[in-house]
């Protein structure tokens, strides 16, 4: 009883602390304390069920048994919008920060005496959030129709993957998964073709406010080699997610007008990006692996993400994200029977242009250098309590501040930052 | 292998079957398929960890080895306000959408210990309201004449870590440590913040993005068995004090020089005070029974117990009232891979009629939820289940006051939900 008791206190210990995780792009680095300690690589290095249902549904032909997994990571970022005018003006604007919580949910089974494996997740995949109060000392924030006034974003997204792995040969596993994706978002106003104009020209631009949802099936197909004891390359490619128009009610914005505060309908298609990844896991001794990916992400072309941004027929146009290729490595260790350490880096190129850096001013997703590490604890033969974080230092994109004619005013330097922490629990039965 | 392929091609069928969970107050009436089937019911019944972390802490003690259950419920109301002023009838629907629930428990006991451990993320509450403005609506037209369009969201998760311990053969008690995780909007924000113009028309600014807040509270609880046909099991969950919402916001005063001016927005939403108790009862070695009462303290919580109605002029949100809530299921073991579930629960009303106006935001009328649900074992250690929740449409209708609390017609506001719940329990 006194040893359960220790174990008790540890279990809550790690539950409370207070831990950390990271993004890139819209979506996060990694997905679970172990993956994303890892700097969210390990397309060919099969571990547990959260990292292998997000980034190559093969790695459940990994299984022994059932491999279950629950985590959640806690992470906030910190926006600063500084501009700067040609006649020598500057601000700077601080977006109000909140905690994002995003829980994933993995399951993986395989039976020891057959050669097919099942899997299912809910996993918090990808999201965005900024929240601007106005300012009229801000060029940007300056309350309507001087500037856009107070505007927030919030993008939520989760994968609901089904997924399945045939161990074709002792050394290759094929899998595929069909993925359903839950999509959130919420944006006032919307600084897009939705305006009202005054007499005097100026726009008022209708809120989209609610955060309402829309929903995607995409697939996912992968393979995992087992090229020698030592040596693992591994493989997958996620189909674009083509999700539904997200529709809003809203309103007339021009306070002058008769018409405003009449009812009106704004509507936003934001789709989710192709995803190639591929990599090589590395176990050079019985307590060490090593995990190096690639990855690219094809944001441009898809709508809402990949649109041209800037300014088109004087209308901003949301995000212009081109697409990014993003490196990851990752280590695990053994120290003892009980306690595993990892660590992670990973590189995304930045999927903002400064040339349209406007664009990015909802979602400011400025990350590039993830540095990660984590711990996991053995605390019954069956479950691990695991732990990581992830810190990803301040980046900016900087750019031309145009008007809405497209005339350059002045410059405009868009930073984020981001630190993040996770926990979990990882049974295995 | 053909046995192994029928297995997943019924376990990708349940996963994406289309099936019901439900609501009272604003707490989900159930946790997880099995205890949503059951109506909620189940305080001195213990089945499985999602019913035992949100009901009673202490029937974790009656798990034997590792018990886990991973549940998404899926939501759907149909709201309707109708006003009647004179002889003139208005009707707005609100635009709705699926609410989604994610849950997931985790109980423990060594069969060997006396101690049991717990741990849950719980979706326990929601409601959700969306109006587009309508001019022809007194309610719903744009401000001034009326709020113009209106939406509130509002979701809470409890984050249970439980213990419970075997004080007898025949008596457990269990508490748990609960943190609360809230996020709430609502624009505009009807309360006490408003603009007035020179004419002295009102405009109440906006709370639109979703802000989340935390709390933290208790729960304690303790299940008898008092014979091996029938079991006790009551629990109560201390008051939920949550930090206020804080949301940036705008003058919204569009005839003011202010007009889209900074300004920042409070409003704070706490949680009841819970108390439940139950039987359980076990007529044959294949049915269980869970007879329960449950009482939630709302009245005097900030948010949900204020006085509601029109207060000085401005009109104060919810004004909701205690409430009771019964609750019945019933399990029977079909086949030694088939459970089926049925259930009924009646929560009386928090909307008071005369104050309906205030329930505008979060109409939640429901009274009587009828619900069923099934569990097929797939493996030896996992349980596929479903369950559906049925809450038919009921109305609250009381006076149509305007801001100096005169009464100028009648307002009826009725909802009904539909609700389906799909997870996994696993034993091992």
């Amino acid at each position: 009883m006194n040893c359960c008791f220790r174990r008790l206190v540890l279990v809550g210990c790690v539950l409370l602390l207070p831990v950390s995780a990271l993004a890139q792009g819209a979506m996060l680095h990694g997905i679970g304390p172990i993956n994303s300690a890892m700097g969210g690589a390990g397309v060919a290095m099969p571990i547990e069920s959260l990292g292998a249902l997000t980034f190559n549904p093969a790695l459940i032909a990994g299984a022994e048994g059932n491999q279950i997994s629950f985590s959640t990571d806690f992470f906030q970022d910190a926006i600063i919008i500084d501009t700067r005018l040609n006649g020598g003006l500057t601000g700077r604007m601080t977006a109000t920060s909140h905690l994002s919580i995003v829980p994933a949910f993995g399951w993986m089974l395989r039976d020891p005496k057959g050669k097919l494996a099942l899997g299912f997740g809910l996993i918090g995949l990808a999201g965005f959030g900024a929240d601007y109060p106005t300012d009229n000392g801000s060029l940007l924030f300056a309350a309507a129709p001087g500037g856009f006034g107070r505007i927030y974003t919030d993008y939520r997204e989760t994968k609901i993957p089904v997924a399945l792995a045939y161990q074709v040969t002792p050394k290759l596993a094929l899998g595929a998964s069909m993925n359903i994706y839950m999509g959130s978002f919420a944006v006032a106003p919307l600084p897009y073709t939705f305006y009202d104009v005054d007499p005097a020209n100026n726009r008022f631009y209708a809120e989209a406010g609610k955060l309402n949802n829309s929903w995607a099936i995409a697939a996912q197909v992968g393979f995992f080699y087992q090229a020698t004891p030592k040596m693992s390359i591994g493989a997958s490619v996620t189909t674009p997610q083509n999700f539904k128009p997200y529709t809003w009610n809203a309103t007339y914005a021009n306070p002058g007008s008769p018409l405003f505060g009449q009812p009106r309908t704004t509507t936003f298609d934001l789709d989710g990006p192709m995803i190639t990844s591929f990599g090589v896991g590395l176990k050079p001794n019985a307590k060490t692996k090593i995990a190096i990916d690639g990855m690219f992400s094809k944001y441009k072309g898809v709508n809402g993400f990949g649109g041209p941004g800037g300014i088109n027929n004087g209308v901003v146009d949301p995000f212009g994200w081109r697409s990014v290729w993003t490196v990851k490595a990752g280590a695990q260790r053994e120290m003892s029977d009980k306690l595993t350490l990892r660590l992670g880096y990973n590189y995304s190129q930045m999927p903002l242009r400064p040339e349209v850096v406007l664009s990015a001013t909802g979602a400011p997703a400025t990350f590039q250098h993830h540095f990660c590490g984590g711990f996991g604890i053995k605390m019954f033969p069956f479950l691990e309590m695991v732990t990581s974080f992830y810190f990803v230092p301040r980046q900016h994109v900087i750019g031309p501040f145009p008007d809405l004619k497209g005339k350059v005013q002045g410059t405009l330097d868009e930073s984020n930052k981001l630190t993040g922490g996770l926990i979990g629990m990882n049974f295995r039965f | 292998m053909s046995c192994y392929v029928k297995r997943l091609v019924l376990i990708g069928c349940l996963v994406l079957v289309p099936v019901a969970g439900w609501a009272q107050g604003h707490m989900t009436p159930g946790a997880g398929p099995i205890n949503s089937a059951m109506g909620g019911a189940g305080v001195a019944l213990p089945i499985e960890s999602l019913g035992a972390l949100t009901f009673n802490p202490a029937l974790l003690a009656s798990v034997e080895g590792n018990q886990l259950s991973f549940a998404t419920e899926f939501f759907k109301d149909s709201i309707q306000i109708d006003t009647t002023v004179g002889s003139a009838k208005g009707r707005a629907t609100s635009t709705s959408q699926v609410g989604v629930l994610p849950t997931f428990g985790w109980m423990l006991r060594d069969p060997r210990g006396k101690l049991a451990l717990g741990f849950g993320l719980i979706g326990i509450a929601s409601f959700s309201a969306d109006y587009p403005a309508d001019a022809s609506s007194i309610l719903f037209a744009p401000v001034p004449n009326g709020f113009g369009r209106i939406f509130t969201d509002y979701r809470e998760i409890k984050i249970p870590v439980a213990f419970a311990y075997q004080v007898t053969p025949k008596l457990a008690v269990g508490a748990s440590l609960n943190t609360y995780l809230a996020s709430f909007a609502v624009a505009p924000l009807p309360a006490s913040v408003y603009d007035l113009s020179i004419t002295g028309q009102r405009f109440y600014p906006e709370a639109g993005r979703l802000t989340d807040s935390f709390a933290l509270g208790g729960q304690f609880g303790f299940y008898y068995q008092a014979s091996p046909m029938m079991s006790l099991g009551g629990s109560f969950t201390t008051p939920q004090k949550f930090g206020r919402y804080k949301w940036n916001s705008t003058n919204a005063d569009p005839t003011s020089r202010d007009f889209g001016q900074a300004r920042v927005l409070y409003f704070r939403i706490d949680g009841p005070m819970i108390l439940s108790f139950g039987v359980g009862l076990k007529p044959g070695p294949k049915t269980k029974i869970a007879i329960d009462g449950m009482f939630t303290k709302y009245q005097g919580v900030a948010g949900f117990g204020g006085p509601g109605g029109i207060v000085n002029g401005s009109v104060d949100p919810f004004g909701w009232r205690n409430i009771w809530t019964v609750k019945a299921g019933v399990e029977h073991q079909v086949t030694d891979k088939m459970a089926v579930r049925a259930g009924y629960n009646y929560s009386q009303m928090p909307l008071r009629s005369e104050v309906v106006l205030s329930a505008t935001g979060a109409p939640l009328t429901f009274q009587q939820h009828f619900s069923g649900g099934f569990g097929v074992k797939m493996f030896p250690f996992l349980e596929m289940l479903a369950s559906v929740v049925y809450v038919p449409r009921d109305h609250v209708v009381g006076p149509f006051p305007d801001l100096q609390g005169r009464v100028i017609g009648t307002l009826d506001e009725s909802n009904q939900r539909t609700s389906g719940l799909i997870g996994m329990s696993f034993k091992f």
